[in-house]
């Protein structure tokens, strides 16, 4: 029986790992160096952490047990959030819809109306969600409607990109089937590339939902509705066993939304 | 090479007064590479049934998209019911293919609609907008006539099974069913049989032919399968290395003869 150490050397046997470029070194050299610089910047220290620990376990032992003394009001406010996230993801959603098939390279539009409904798409998603509502805040005033906006843009900017792309990636081959017999390139879109970019749209917008319902929460915090307000006033009232339940519910609302969101993404993926 | 060039001096090509599809000194080429073909020249009478056959890059596939206005030919002409296509512009050129059917090698269906919604597409060009978009909106008669071609092509009983459930075999006799369902003058079909196994192939190729002639249309259809092309072309053209090389009824005509085009 052959050893390992009967068997030849065979020519030309590939290295297991090749030696960088100088040029590639570098470049790992300065992402390694913007990384340090980061975590310099910004005051990152492990002592820091440590000596922070009392402090947080000091929160935890006056935040519990929660309390549940405004659990009807919380309740309200939580359901105002989930509101605000399906109301302005569907809206955000459904704005998305034309402006993808007009931002979609080589679907409809030509150079120039695809270049502005790029431009377009790219500032809603380039905007934080954050900028949105306080905008919208000095628009429409204090409350959900505020925040429902901020997220149908900020959706309308994710799902338009998203959108596009799906439509992008989509086999030709049908739409061209049915060009070949003289039908106008509006109603191809309609008949076959959207059906055949639904999966895609579907899943796209399930996790504009779940981030919309993590969005909705912050969003409150600047007056925009929801229970990010009835947070923050608890965190500055030291109401810790309150904001305690806040962040619970929250919780749950969140696993809910993203639990409902992968088994839909699952079922659509299956072909459902 | 031996028969197929004797063949085209034996026959003179078949020029009806009442052709459909005219090419002339037809030539093609991809930017600036050498012509995928040039110097083709034929003429498919109305309802004639015109097999078009040759090897892999010969130029077939080429052909059918230069009668179907999506390669602009580098030269030559190319005339389809009697209007010249390079002359067409956007809508006049999608109402010329208003009246042309058009089957694919992959049966190219909208995946997750039904069968029924599928052979429903096949009345956008003559009934544009939302209501030809999918079965449930349709009028009426749309689904009817849908429903009535989904018949002729042996698939009724499966209108609302979504064809991506379908066999290959049964996808494209949907294909067939939208290409032939706005009763069009003219079937283009490009080897419709080539991604099925031969059972479905004869299969489809027979449903084709037989739903092509009871509307009394014209049908040209490439094909790798010799046998195909006698049985149901009622002509054979050959391409060969860019050329025209055959252009002969096919009762005249065996596969041996046909072999000279694929050497």
């Amino acid at each position: 029986m052959a050893s390992t150490t009967d068997i030849p050397r065979q020519p030309g046997m590939p290295v297991r790992f090749e030696r960088p470029s100088a040029l590639a070194f570098l470049l790992y050299a300065l992402g390694l160096g913007v990384l340090v610089w980061s975590l310099d910047g910004t005051g990152w220290s492990v002592s820091e952490l440590a000596s922070g620990l009392p402090a947080l376990g000091d929160f935890f032992s006056r935040a519990w047990p929660p309390s549940l003394e405004r659990f009807p009001s919380l309740s309200s406010a939580l359901i105002e959030t989930f509101q605000m996230a399906v109301a302005g993801t569907v809206v955000g959603a459904l704005v998305s819809i034309p402006l993808a098939v007009l931002s979609a390279r080589k679907l409809l539009s030509g150079r120039v109306t695809n270049g502005l409904a790029r431009g377009i798409v790219a500032i809603f998603r380039t905007v934080p969600d954050l900028i949105w509502a306080l905008i919208f805040v000095i628009a429409v005033g204090l409350g959900p409607f505020a925040g429902t906006l901020a997220i149908a843009v900020d959706t309308a900017g994710f799902c338009g990109r998203f959108f596009a792309e799906a439509m992008e990636d989509v086999d030709k081959g049908p739409a061209e089937a049915l060009q070949a017999q003289g039908v106008r390139r509006i109603d191809t879109i309609f008949c076959a590339v959207i059906p055949a970019a639904m999966p895609a749209f579907i899943t796209t917008t399930l996790f504009a939902l779940e981030k919309a319902v993590r969005s909705s929460v912050v969003l409150g915090l600047v007056g925009a509705g929801g229970i990010g307000l009835e947070l923050k006033v608890a965190m500055d009232m030291f109401d810790y066993p309150t904001a305690a339940t806040i962040i619970l519910m929250i919780f749950g609302l969140v696993v809910i939304v993203e639990q409902i969101g992968a088994h839909s993404r699952t079922r659509v993926m299956d072909g459902h | 090479m031996n028969v197929a060039p004797a063949r085209l001096d034996q026959y003179e090509p078949v020029k009806l007064q009442t052709a459909d599809l005219s090419v002339d000194r037809l030539l093609a080429r991809y930017g600036g590479h050498p012509p995928v073909f040039s110097d083709v020249s034929f003429t498919v009478g109305r309802g004639e049934a015109v097999a078009l056959i040759g090897a892999n890059g010969a130029g077939k596939s080429t052909l059918l998209k230069c009668l179907l206005g999506f390669v602009a030919p580098a030269g030559g002409a190319v005339s389809i019911f009697g209007s010249d296509l390079s002359g067409l512009r956007a809508g006049d050129l999608r109402r010329l293919r208003s009246g042309i059917g058009f089957v694919a090698q992959k049966h190219n269906l909208v995946p997750r609609l039904t069968a029924l919604s599928n052979v429903v597409h096949g009345l956008l060009a003559a009934r544009p907008g939302p209501r030809s978009w999918v079965q449930a909106l349709a009028p009426v008669d749309s689904r009817r006539r849908a429903l009535a071609t989904l018949d002729r092509v042996g698939l009724a009983d499966l209108a609302m099974r979504r064809v991506d459930s379908l066999s290959g075999g049964q996808s494209q006799r949907v294909a067939i069913a939208r290409a032939v369902v706005p009763e069009p003058r003219l079937v283009l079909a490009d080897e419709p049989a080539a991604s099925l196994d031969p059972a479905a192939g004869e299969v489809v190729m027979d449903v084709l032919a037989r739903v092509v002639r009871e509307t009394g249309a014209t049908l040209v259809f490439t094909t790798h399968n010799l046998a195909h092309a006698l049985a149901h072309g009622r002509r054979v053209v050959g391409l060969r290395e860019g050329t025209l090389a055959l252009d002969a009824p096919s009762h005249g005509l065996a596969i041996g003869d046909l072999r000279g085009l694929y050497d």
